[in-house]
């Protein structure tokens, strides 16, 4: 069997973990750059605010409501999903990583009232151990895996306990796919619906009953997949080991806009050396560096829009911040436009290979062993200083300078309690009980 | 077995040479580099009783994916120890009994206290985490 556990509201969840204010009130995150709302206590949704919508179009719905609002601070989020993680593989025999607040679980050789209690023993346990409420849902294959936890949360089944559903028969199965729509599965986006719409299937049963080579022919072979995953035959094997990085990807949004190439070049250096020390960390090199910008799309209509990107390939792959901002800076002279104004930029690093790895150059004299020590020791005084402390001229340093308006904007970020000895919680002292 | 340890220096003699105009002396600081075993010589006696060093994260944290850190502000524990900057352990594991120090929300505070026997009427404690270990750094 595979069980599909998720945190219920994970940013929020968190954020009311470590803040006492915020623990009973609606809490909102919002993206990098304060951008979006990224997550959403329950009650915060109930004011009838959409996700992913921009901050600035549903600020009226949030004014008055004692909301608290959070800027994103994914440092926390990954040590508190690193946690639950841990949590998860005691339980299990297997543990695949589907995304920050989603783990794939697989067991096995339990009878359904044992199933029940494992659920209901998982829950326990995370919400215990981390404080972070999660939904387990419990069936033979991922796509009804993933149905069994969204009616956990959404709807849920008769003699189900709250938080846990499990879809172990036929029978529940059937009961289960009754009460929802094709768009609630896993897999079946809107192009799938208006296929599967040509073949006379516009129900989830009907998709289960449907001859799985005719979906094949109109929807290919993941349409397939979701119908023998329907019947309860998995599909996919849990993927526990993590793939090997394809790229490195560092962009932002800038906080306003931003026309002067000087300025996007110093923002476009400091994103290819923040991801030169991605790079470095996982001992990889890169084979090819993409810049690209984008004008505002929340613009007004008559402002033009403009977004493009332009990419360089070295002969032998580097993973020095030297060359790799150059080739940054190359490419956005490229794409460069002086008539628009960008809201965003970003730095691309591909083709990454490890780097003791890399295939040497017939002609290339360079000194990658110089190179390697040079980097290695700006990496090490960086960490022990602070981000930017030795930099490219190019580059700015975020601590040194925030008042620049590329800058991101983060103004209500939590502290980084569980990572940062200097950004602990407090426990007051006082009065006693 | 023998060990062999090579010393060499810290900072490299032709960086320091030509920084000073003058050869490298040999007071700036050793380190010693582990080459690896060889064989020869007199075996080590302690062969065979060799341990790992000891760790405090293995002396004070149980459960890792439980356990948070405080700080402490207030110096109302110092007869238990705990005193103003203190760093609590804090396992959320536990299950909090009366009489334990824990980490609790005590009308709208986060507060570390003494877990109370009973409760006045109209009070809230919600427990937060138990507290395993104290860790107080001496200032002279």
């Amino acid at each position: 069997m595979i069980a599909l556990v998720d945190a219920n509201s994970f940013y929020a969840s968190v954020e009311q973990v470590f803040d006492p204010d915020a623990a009973g009130r609606p809490v909102v995150v919002l993206s990098n750059n304060d951008g979006c709302v990224v997550a959403a206590s329950r009650d915060a949704k109930a004011l009838g605010l959409e996700m992913f919508k921009p901050y600035f179009q549903i600020k009226h719905l949030l004014e008055g409501q004692q909301v608290r609002i959070f800027s994103s601070n994914y440092t926390l989020y990954d040590d508190m999903s690193r946690r639950l993680t841990d949590i998860y593989r005691s339980h299990a025999e297997a543990v695949e990583v589907y995304s920050i607040d989603e783990c794939f679980l697989s067991l096995g050789g339990l009878s359904p009232c044992e199933y029940m209690a494992w659920g209901r023993e998982l829950r326990r346990q995370a919400n215990q151990w981390t404080g972070i409420p999660v939904g387990v849902g419990i069936a033979p294959s991922k796509t009804l895996a993933k149905l069994a936890n969204h009616m956990s949360k959404r709807d849920p089944m008769p003699d189900h306990p709250p938080g846990v559903c499990l879809l172990s028969s036929a029978e529940l199965v059937d009961a289960a796919l009754g009460r929802v729509e094709l768009g609630d599965l896993w897999g079946v986006a809107r192009g799938t619906i208006r296929r599967l719409a040509r073949l006379g299937i516009t129900t989830p049963r009907e998709l289960r009953d449907a001859d799985p080579h005719r979906v094949r022919e109109h929807c290919g072979v993941v349409g397939q997949r979701i119908v023998y995953e329907l019947r309860g035959e998995p599909c996919s094997e849990l993927e526990t080991a993590t793939p090997d990085r394809k790229n490195v990807c560092v962009s932002r949004s800038f906080s306003s806009t931003v026309a002067d190439l000087d300025e996007l070049s110093e923002a476009v250096a400091t994103f290819a050396a923040q991801a030169a020390v991605k790079l470095r960390r996982q001992d990889l090199a890169a084979g090819s560096v993409a810049t690209f910008v984008q004008t505002d799309r929340h613009a007004p209509a008559h402002v033009e829009q403009y977004a493009n990107s332009a990419a360089v390939c070295f002969t032998v792959a580097s993973f020095d911040t030297r060359e790799l901002t150059k080739a940054a800076l190359l490419c956005l002279e490229r794409v460069y436009r002086s008539q628009h104004r960008y809201k965003k930029a970003g730095v691309l690093l591909g083709g990454l290979e490890k780097r003791e790895r890399v295939q040497p150059g017939l002609f290339d004299r360079r000194d990658h062993a110089a190179s390697h020590r040079l980097m290695s020791v700006i990496d090490q005084v960086n960490r022990e200083h602070g981000a930017g402390r030795i930099r490219l001229a190019r580059a700015s340093a975020f601590q040194l300078r925030p008042c620049r308006t590329w800058h991101m904007r983060s103004d209500n970020r939590s502290p980084r309690y569980t990572t940062r000895w200097d950004e602990l919680p407090i426990a007051v002292a006082r009065t006693q009980p | 077995m023998q060990h062999t340890f090579l010393t060499e220096n810290l900072e490299s003699p032709y960086l320091f040479g030509k920084l000073q105009g003058v050869p490298a002396p040999c007071q700036t600081p050793l380190l010693l580099r582990y080459l690896g075993p060889v064989s020869a010589g007199f075996p080590s006696p302690a062969q065979g009783y060799e341990d790992e060093p000891l760790d405090l994260n293995e002396l004070l944290i149980q459960h890792p994916a439980a356990t948070f850190f405080f700080r402490v502000r207030g110096d109302s524990l110092k007869d238990e120890g705990i005193r103003d900057g203190s760093l609590l352990i804090v396992d959320r594991s536990r299950k909090p009994c009366p009489g334990l120090i824990v980490v609790a929300d005590w009308n709208g505070e986060r507060e570390v206290c003494r877990m109370p026997l009973f409760l006045d009427g109209g009070e809230s404690l919600v427990v937060w985490g138990v507290v395993t270990a104290v860790i107080t750094r001496l200032r002279p």
